[in-house]
């Protein structure tokens, strides 16, 4: 009798410290929250056409500069901007803008979230240049933000601008570094939510020298792929493309280009454990004779830096050129292409992606991308946005506009990347010592 | 010789009056024979009585005259006197009035004619009234009335003759038992008042004789013994006008009836609000007693005479027609205020006096036969203080207070910290807590205050109006207040000092005991206090139906105290309840005794029920969302888990280490296989400490934290602790002779083990404790989280970002603030988030929260403070999201104020223009200047409303779920916040405590449930 209730007392203690430390709630595991910021788009210049891809009609947005910051749906797959630019919530997917002046030059920029600094290697502040560097604050108050610029002849002097509450501003280029060609901008914002944009568009007398919409490039780093060079031959001729180089640091660097083609990988002569004098820009010349199409290089320094590749292209007889920047490793994102059909370029030691292209009748369709070096993937004409499910290490990845009025380079990559924070909860006891 | 010559000129008729008095007459009528001054009649007067009366007085050779049963006592002799013949000696006829239960002294009547033949003015004598069981119980030596119209005679309850009273002395008046009365006065004033047919008659007949310039005496050496059987209710009272028979309506009606007819006419007015307020005090009295009876009889009495002015006015006519002095000559006769106050305070503390020591030994209990010589032999004890020392109770006393002040040595000053929030100066603001239906914390709620905010307002009246120092005292003292009612507790289970020392000394320093003090866990903190006399008043589940209602009653009140801190006690409660009808239904099937059934859970449900009733509107919230039955006082902090709780340890902030493992599981199951009884209440151990073990499983929120904590099961672990408690005593009580007696056996072993486990527990709790004493979660300090300045703005709303750690995980929460930091109570009440809030703090912590600032705005949030330390990407983040623009930035934080214009009261005209309105407290009176659209920056409550020219504007919730008021044209307006709910919520409250309180306290007895040797 004594077994069977000391039997019964110990099952029923270990059935309910079993029950209750499997149901124990795990109340120490912190709750994150992951969310994508809204990603700001371009505003339209004067003359030029901005339209930018999204891949839901009910995507929210609302103009910057508006009086209601209210969100409402873009009701489009394809939206024109007026004149100001757009804020779009579009959770993780990457809005691309296409910027064109009819017949003179086209551009590409992916839509990015507000960030504390933005570098920009394009544009010059010579005679020729008519470009604009625009400053977004999509935030609810007063922004503070510093220009700063660099030239061949060094660092310029800065240029603060004091942007109101929801709205924008334009900055001439030729306006920081006056005279100067070669110019790199880094925009940082003291507070607040500031984008900046950089349209890079020169004229030479009643001369149209073509345009483009510089991608913004987020730090300056010792490793870069600059995937997606556009390499049009025309009568034979090898293109000549301009390599624009700039060394924050106070170091010079040494650095080495290694260019990644159809044909193979080989070090231009010259390239190879080049020295460059930090605090300049510098602009060197790239003529490579590989096979037409695109390109890729693939720069490693010693001390971090930034650069850009500007190509001439010529495109239904319009002469243009096209800035190509650098494009982080490809890792899992979306990216809205609807009405803009590019040509991507991967490029990597083993390039092996998988993609998902959804179309604007509501198909899907997987697609693998394998090779190495450099692999050009022509997007089908009716696709509204392609997902990279899968990426091998240090695959990269560019995307070449062919429009009417020239070429537009964009790269492949997050506008927005997700951030995990923890979870603040309500408590009371933030109002107890 | 001389004397008694002219005492014989008196002529004396004995007037009898009688009525159902056969008890007593036989004696009456022998003491009336046996006068040694013979009377010179004996009549009597016969009022319907329905027992021998008449026959013993016709047997007794005295005429008897025959009235009606409802005559009254001053008809009857009225009419007697009416009825024999005058004497020729008019001016020296007298009539001695004599009740059926009054039988004077031989010598009475001889005494009294004596001193009248001194004094020829005297128109009424009266002997000395004795007691008629009790002879020396002295009851009257002449009458007089008080301010109040009660009957006033300076004698002390039960006072004993002495002689003290002795001499013969002017009175205003003497009681008709045993009154001489001139015959020629008493036909002249038309005799006794008829409208007065019972009580107060004596006192009014001897005013209209004062007034009428005659005196009046009290002659001591003249004695009678008196029954006084109408007024103790030992025979009914039917005369007419006694409303159903109740003699004190008829005293209350009497009293007051005898001063409006005889006071003055200027005093009538003070003199009726006098008998009003006094009557209505009576009577709350007599209803705190539960004698609703007499409580009746105090306010019919005066409405009977108030609603019926005109007998009023006959009376005085009557008086004013034989009145030759004035109605104060009798002021030197009306006891003093003072007096009656002293008198009436005496005899309460001479009540309670009796009350707490009426057991105490007397000399009379001492049953020892007193021995000369014996005591001469035995030596005179010599006190050795150093014993003083060995006295356990002393012992324990020097131990805990040596204990308390190491591990308090953090907690000298105003308490703060742990689940105990900051304490206010005054109460004032606790009961304002308690008393609003609506409460400025978060977003504000309309949530009832527990009613233990209203308790430790009440109580702070022991620390001067200071809650702060009651709390203070009551954290430092609670481990010494847990172990007296330990103490005293075990007194039920051993009488081994020692053993109940150590006992209730484990009690103070269990580990529910040192985690909830040292949590400042007020609802455990009381209920340990508590439970011991709980238990000890209910100290078994069965014979359930032999306690009294009374105590049932008074449990009822300590288990609703515990429960108006934490419903959990209800819960146990609940579990108890369960188990015992489980236990009656058991009982049930083998002896059908369903009255017995019955008897038992009607008080099983009137103990479940109570506390629920009292604690009403609170209690009532949990039926509505459950997880209030699992609240504590205070912050919602997390227990420890239920492998801790197996060990009977509630775990949490300041809770023991898990390695300080306390005997409590293992005595639990080792009692588990006694046979005995111990068996019972260690299954009841067991129990509790299963339901803490399943239920610190959960995890809640509420109390305005939104987190999930694991739950706190400090309640269920407390009488876990307590069972324990008694059964260890118990086994060792038992064991200790059988562990002398016997060889070394497994007990011996297993008593040795529990020793040490103790032991060790012991060492390790109390080391620990004071080692930690300076990082305990409540400590004393003058810290504020809010700086000053935020708390200027007193309609601004704060949102405060803070790092708090959890089980030692830091992470970010948040709430907003009302310029300054919780107060006591508030926790209770606070809402839980908006989730559009919540969501815009979780946007500003990543960086997306595009219109956070303007979010915070709609909810009237004004500023945003990060409390440092803080995460710096938290502050970088807030700066470049915008909407926020930086203040200060301090040691304390950082404070932004949100950049769209907010307030409390917002006005959007129809234009869409804001401007925000003045707004101070709950309520405010301010102006708009047009029409538009007011809205409120509060939770949304039926409450809210705007008062404008009268009337109430339109009111609407909005998409925040604000409430907001349509105004049709400019001016001013008042917005309220209605509690009319809650005043009446709370006054039911108050009814159902008051009653509580009466059903608990003794009952007083009526008179005629006295025995009548306490009567007299």
């Amino acid at each position: 009798m004594k077994f069977q209730k000391g039997a019964i007392l110990a099952g029923a203690i270990a059935l309910v410290l079993l029950v209750t430390n499997l149901f124990d709630a795990n109340t120490s595991a912190r709750q994150f929250s992951k969310s994508y910021p809204a990603v700001v788009c371009p505003p339209n210049p004067a003359g030029v056409t901005t339209a930018t891809s999204v891949v839901s009609k009910k995507t929210p947005f609302y103009r910057i500069g508006n009086k209601s910051t209210k969100l409402v749906n873009i009701k489009t797959l394809r939206y024109s901007s007026v004149s100001d630019p757009i804020l779009l919530q579009t959770e993780g997917l990457t809005p691309v803008s296409f910027q064109s002046r009819t017949g003179v030059w086209a551009g590409s920029v992916i839509c990015t979230a507000p960030a504390t600094s933005q570098w920009f290697v394009g544009g010059t502040s010579d005679v020729s240049s008519k470009g604009v560097v625009y400053l977004v604050n999509s935030g609810l108050s007063v922004s503070i933000v510093d220009i700063f610029t660099w030239s061949e002849n060094g660092e310029q002097a800065v240029k603060t601008i004091s942007l109101k509450a929801n709205s924008s501003a334009a900055a001439k280029l030729d306006s920081l570094a006056p005279g100067d060609s070669d110019i790199v901008v880094k925009v940082v914002a003291r507070s607040g939510r500031v984008n900046s944009f950089l349209v890079d568009e020169r004229i030479k007398g009643l001369q149209k020298l073509g345009g483009d919409s510089v991608n913004a490039i987020s730090a300056p780093a010792r490793k870069f792929v600059i995937a997606g060079i556009p390499q049009q031959i025309v009568k034979k001729k090898v293109p000549t493309h301009y390599l624009r180089l700039f060394v924050p640091g106070v170091a010079d660097a040494n650095f080495t280009l290694e260019l990644l083609s159809s044909d193979g990988r080989f070090i231009p002569t010259g390239f190879n454990e080049r020295k460059l004098a930090s605090g300049k820009v510098v602009e060197l010349k790239l003529t490579p004779e590989v096979a037409k199409g695109a390109f890729a290089i693939k720069l490693t320094s010693d001390q971090p830096l930034v650069a850009a590749i500007r190509s001439r292209s010529t495109s239904n007889g319009n002469s243009d050129f096209v800035w190509s920047t650098p494009s982080p490793a490809l890792a899992l994102l979306q990216i809205a292409i609807g009405g803009i059909s590019p040509k991507i370029i991967f490029a990597g030691d083993a390039i092996a992606i998988d993609l998902k292209v959804e179309f604007s009748n509501g198909k899907v369709k997987e697609q693998s991308i394998t090779g190495s070096d450099l692999v050009s993937w022509q997007v089908p004409n009716n696709a509204i946005a392609i997902t990279v499910l899968r990426a091998g290490v240090d695959n990269y990845a560019g995307a070449l506009i062919a429009a009417r009025s020239g070429y537009a380079f964009f790269p492949i990559a997050s506008g927005a990347e997700l951030t995990k924070v923890a979870i603040p909860s309500s408590n009371i006891r933030v109002l107890n010592p | 010789m001389a004397t008694t010559k002219i005492t014989d000129q008196y002529h004396v008729t004995a007037v009898i009056v009688s009525h159902d008095g056969a008890i007593w007459l036989p004696e009456v009528v022998a003491s009336l024979s046996s006068q040694t001054r013979r009377l010179n009649q004996i009549v009597a007067v016969d009022t319907g009585s329905k027992d021998k009366s008449a026959a013993l007085l016709k047997a007794a050779k005295i005429p008897v005259l025959s009235l009606p049963r409802d005559a009254g006592f001053g008809d009857a002799v009225y009419r007697a006197v009416e009825k024999f013949p005058k004497s020729n000696n008019e001016r020296n006829e007298w009539i001695w009035v004599i009740h059926d239960d009054c039988a004077p002294k031989s010598d009475a009547l001889e005494k009294l004619l004596a001193e009248l033949v001194k004094r020829p003015n005297v128109a009424m004598a009266g002997p000395k009234l004795l007691g008629w069981h009790d002879r020396s119980h002295l009851l009257e030596v002449g009458v007089s009335i008080t301010n109040n119209g009660a009957r006033w005679t300076g004698m002390e309850p039960q006072e004993y003759d002495q002689g003290q009273h002795d001499g013969v002395r002017d009175v205003l008046s003497v009681s008709t038992a045993g009154a001489l009365i001139r015959r020629d006065v008493f036909e002249e004033l038309g005799g006794y008042d008829p409208q007065l047919a019972l009580f107060r008659d004596d006192v009014d007949f001897g005013w209209r004789i004062r007034m009428a310039g005659h005196s009046i005496i009290v002659v001591t050496d003249s004695v009678a013994f008196h029954a006084q059987a109408a007024a103790s209710e030992r025979r009914s009272v039917d005369v007419e006008g006694a409303f159903l028979h109740r003699p004190l309506l008829l005293d209350c009606r009497n009293s007051a009836y005898v001063l409006m007819a005889n006071s003055s006419a200027w005093l009538l007015p003070w003199l009726i609000l006098q008998l009003i307020t006094g009557a209505a005090i009576r009577s709350i009295g007599y209803l705190i007693a539960k004698l609703p009876g007499y409580a009746s009889d105090e306010i019919l009495a005066i409405a009977s005479l108030v609603f019926r002015p005109a007998i009023l006015r006959a009376a005085r006519k009557e008086r004013r027609i034989h009145r030759l002095l004035p109605p104060r000559v009798i002021a030197d006769f009306i006891p003093p205020r003072l007096t009656q106050y002293r008198n009436g305070l005496n005899n309460f503390l001479e009540s309670i006096r009796n009350r707490i020591f009426a057991k105490l030994p007397t000399d009379n209990d001492i049953d020892e036969e007193f021995n000369d010589d014996a005591d001469l032999l035995t030596p005179a004890k010599v006190v050795n203080w150093g014993s003083v020392f060995k006295r356990p109770q002393v012992v324990l006393g020097i131990s805990l207070f040596i204990f308390i002040l190491l591990s308090s040595r953090s907690r000298f000053g105003s308490l703060i910290g742990g689940a105990l929030a900051t304490t206010p100066h005054g109460t004032s603001s606790l009961w304002r807590s308690y008393i609003e239906s609506w409460h400025q914390v978060g977003m504000g709620s309309s949530a009832p205050t527990p009613p233990w905010v209203a308790i430790l307002s009440g109580l702070s009246i022991f620390s001067f109006g200071k809650p702060a120092v009651l709390v203070t005292f009551l954290i430092f003292l609670a481990p010494a207040l847990m172990a007296i009612s330990a103490y005293k507790f075990l007194k039920l289970v051993t009488a081994n000092s020692w053993l109940r020392v150590s006992a209730s000394m484990l009690y103070a320093i269990s580990p529910v005991a040192i985690a909830s003090v040292n949590t400042g866990r007020l609802g455990t903190i009381v209920l340990l206090i508590l439970l011991p006399w709980i238990v000890a008043s209910i100290s078994s589940l069965d014979n359930f139906e032999r306690i009294s209602w009374r105590r049932i009653f008074g449990v009822a009140i300590l288990i609703s105290i515990a429960t108006s801190f934490t419903l959990m006690v209800w819960l146990a409660v609940l579990v108890v309840t369960a188990v015992g009808i489980g236990l009656d239904v058991r009982s049930f099937n083998v002896d059908l005794n369903k009255e017995l059934f019955d008897q038992k859970l009607k008080r099983r449900i009137a103990l479940l029920v109570t506390p629920l009733i009292v604690t009403a509107p609170w209690s009532l919230t949990a039926i509505i969302d459950p997880n209030r039955f699992l609240y504590e006082p205070g912050i919602l902090l997390s227990g420890g888990g239920p492998n801790l709780a197996f060990l009977g340890n509630p775990g949490g902030p300041g809770a023991l280490p898990w390695w300080a493992i306390s005997p409590l599981t293992l005595v639990l199951l080792v009692a588990y296989f006694a046979s005995t009884q111990l068996r019972k209440v260690a299954q009841m151990g067991i129990l509790f400490l299963l339901c803490s073990v399943a239920l610190s499983g959960l995890s809640i929120t509420g109390n305005g934290t939104i987190a999930p904590t694991q739950l706190w099961v400090g309640v269920f672990l407390a009488v876990a602790t307590l069972a324990a408690v008694t059964v260890g005593t118990i086994i060792l009580n038992d064991l200790r002779d059988y562990l002398i007696a016997t060889n070394i056996n497994y007990r011996h072993i297993l008593s040795a083990c529990l020793l040490l486990i103790t032991l060790g527990y012991s060492a390790t709790a109390l080391s620990w404790n004071i080692s930690q004493a300076s990082s305990s979660p409540v400590y004393s300090k003058s810290v504020n989280i809010l700086p000053e300045y935020l708390g200027v703005e007193t309609d601004a709303k704060t949102l405060v970002l803070r790092e708090i750690t959890n089980r030692d995980l830091t992470s970010l929460a948040f709430y907003i603030s009302r310029g300054s930091d919780i107060i006591l109570g508030e926790p209770d009440v606070a809402p839980l988030q908006d989730p559009a809030i919540a969501k815009a703090v979780i946007e500003l912590a990543d960086g997306s929260g595009l219109t956070t600032s303007k979010t915070f705005a709609d909810f009237g949030i004004k500023y945003l403070f990060a409390k440092n330390p803080i995460d710096r990407d938290v502050v970088r983040t807030i700066d470049a999201l915008g909407g926020f623009a930086r203040t200060s930035a301090t040691a304390d934080g950082i404070v932004w104020k949100v950049s769209e214009p907010t307030g409390r009261l917002v006005f959007t005209n129809i234009k869409g223009e804001v401007t925000l309105l003045a707004s101070g407290g709950i309520g405010v009176t301010t102006s708009v200047p047009g029409p538009g659209v007011i809205t409120l920056t509060e939770n949304y409550d039926l409450g809210w409303q705007i008062l404008q020219n009268g009337l109430k504007l339109e009111r609407s919730e909005n998409e925040a779920g604000l409430p907001q008021f349509k105004v049709l044209e400019a001016g001013e307006f008042t917005l309220i916040h209605d509690g009319t709910l809650r005043r009446g919520a709370l006054s039911l409250q108050f009814i159902a405590w008051v009653v509580l309180i009466i059903l608990a306290l003794p009952a007083g007895r009526r008179k005629r449930e006295m025995s009548e040797m306490e009567l007299s």
